[in-house]
């Protein structure tokens, strides 16, 4: 779904409790002439578990797309090795292979991404433009920061990532 | 001999260390016997009174999870948990088995935390106070050679070093610039000039996003003796242009500690750079 410029991805998660909730609703509305007369207000209530979730993930998509040609300009191409918890804050480029990618479900990924040098972790708090999978040979655009926020080993926080060959499979 | 990369606060801390691991079972553990002691209906004390060994054991193991550069988060959430059971008003009561098996719990956690999340000796806190293997014995071997260094191209170095591991490559490439200037006027050491031209010209690469060059400044084979990493064969490029800038770097690192004693703190903030330098 796009919007505007911007591609709406809302995460599987959020579809399936719209999808779960619709059809509660519509068992409910059949078994129940109470629920009928809440229809009113349940229906637009029940359209608001994906409009808010699409919300959200347009104005994230959109901050990032807007934050993309900044980090393009600034950051520097590294190897992942060089990468370190001296760098906080810094915007990077790598480029490496994809080896394992989580929580893509939850539009939250979280990508280990490899290269000639070493292994980091790539987090996205956002769907990414394009479906990047384990294998896939990658360039990431991010700003080095922790793990958890204050603590933890430097990590990228990604604001582009996007295939640059066919998948090594 | 005194050592010089390790202040003396390190040897408490790692008595300090060594006596947490053991308040650990000793605490949760101490606090269920006496529970165990108490336990009788003539007894005037209340058994809950004692679970205060699990909390004060969580809180033991919660710092020693805290300390680690790898962070447990089961560990780092026991005293949480701890609360909960045995300080919140709740509908279950507190007796006697749920403190045995909070103990146990407690103690595998520890026993855990200690096999998969490293020795505390490699925390943050220690790596901020201390030169770590394999960085210690490199400066060690550097020692010889870098002892009449001159402290402001030592200083250099150590600037070098920091840029770089903070990613100001400009920064890095205008002192390592600075540097060769001043080794040009004097009789200098030859390999400590070729490690300053070597982060230079990687950091001016690396600030334009620049691919590796097809011709680029390397150390010699008769070099490798005061080297932190061995040469990779000549037909390997791409890993004989990285291992170059390691060796430069690190070399940097340690001409830098042995010649200027002032920088030490800052090449230690710079440790963990260093450290993953040595990574094969």
């Amino acid at each position: 779904m796009k919007i505007g410029k911007v591609e709406v991805k809302p995460s599987i998660l959020s579809i399936a409790v719209f999808v779960i909730f619709t059809f509660l609703l519509l068992v409910a509305s059949i078994n129940s002439p109470e629920v009928r007369s809440q229809l009113i207000w349940l229906i637009p209530c029940l359209f608001m578990l994906l409009v808010i979730p699409v919300a959200l993930n347009y104005m994230s998509r959109s901050q990032y797309a807007d934050l993309a040609p900044q980090y393009e300009a600034e950051a520097k191409t590294v190897r992942v090795r060089l990468i370190n918890e001296n760098m906080i804050g810094k915007p990077v480029r790598i480029e490496g292979i994809v080896e394992r990618v989580h929580f893509q479900i939850l539009n939250r990924p979280q990508y280990l991404v490899a290269d000639r040098s070493g292994v980091i972790s790539v987090k996205m708090f956002t769907s990414p433009d394009e479906d990047v999978k384990v294998n896939d040979v990658v360039e990431v655009l991010g700003q080095v920061i922790r793990r958890y926020i204050v603590v933890g080993d430097p990590v990228i926080n990604c604001v582009s990532i996007r295939k640059i060959k066919k998948s090594g499979n | 001999m005194t050592d010089e990369t390790t202040l003396p606060t390190i040897q408490k801390f790692s008595s300090l260390i060594l006596l947490l691991e053991l308040a650990v079972p000793v605490l949760s553990f101490g606090g269920v016997i006496l529970a165990l002691l108490f336990s009788g209906p003539e007894s005037a004390f209340d058994i809950r009174f004692f679970a205060i060994g699990c909390v004060l054991g969580s809180f033991a193991l919660a710092y020693l999870a805290w300390i680690r550069p790898r962070k447990d988060i089961v560990a780092l959430t026991t005293p949480i948990y701890s609360v909960l059971f045995f300080v919140v008003p709740s509908d279950f009561a507190v007796n006697f088995i749920l403190e045995l098996l909070y103990a146990v719990s407690l103690t595998i956690l520890l026993i855990r935390l200690k096999l998969r999340f490293g020795p505390a000796t490699e925390s943050g806190m220690f790596r901020e106070r201390s030169l770590e293997e394999p960085l210690k014995t490199y400066c060690e071997t550097i020692h010889g050679q870098a002892t009449g260094l001159d402290p402001e191209v030592a200083h250099y170095a150590a600037v070098a070093f920091a840029r770089f591991a903070g990613g100001d490559y400009r920064e890095a490439a205008q002192v390592a610039g600075a540097a060769l200037a001043d080794l040009a006027n004097a009789q200098s050491w030859p390999l400590l000039i070729t490690a300053f031209n070597i982060v230079r010209e990687q950091a001016l690469s690396l600030e334009e996003s620049a691919d590796r060059p097809e011709q680029f400044i390397e150390f010699s084979a008769s070099d490798t003796g005061l080297l932190a990493k061995s040469l990779p064969r000549s037909d390997r490029l791409n890993d004989r242009f990285e291992v170059s800038l390691d060796n430069a770097l690190l070399l940097l690192f340690a001409a830098a500690w042995t010649a200027s004693e002032k920088d030490r703190a800052a090449l230690l903030v710079g440790q963990g750079f260093a450290l993953k330098l040595f990574a094969p």
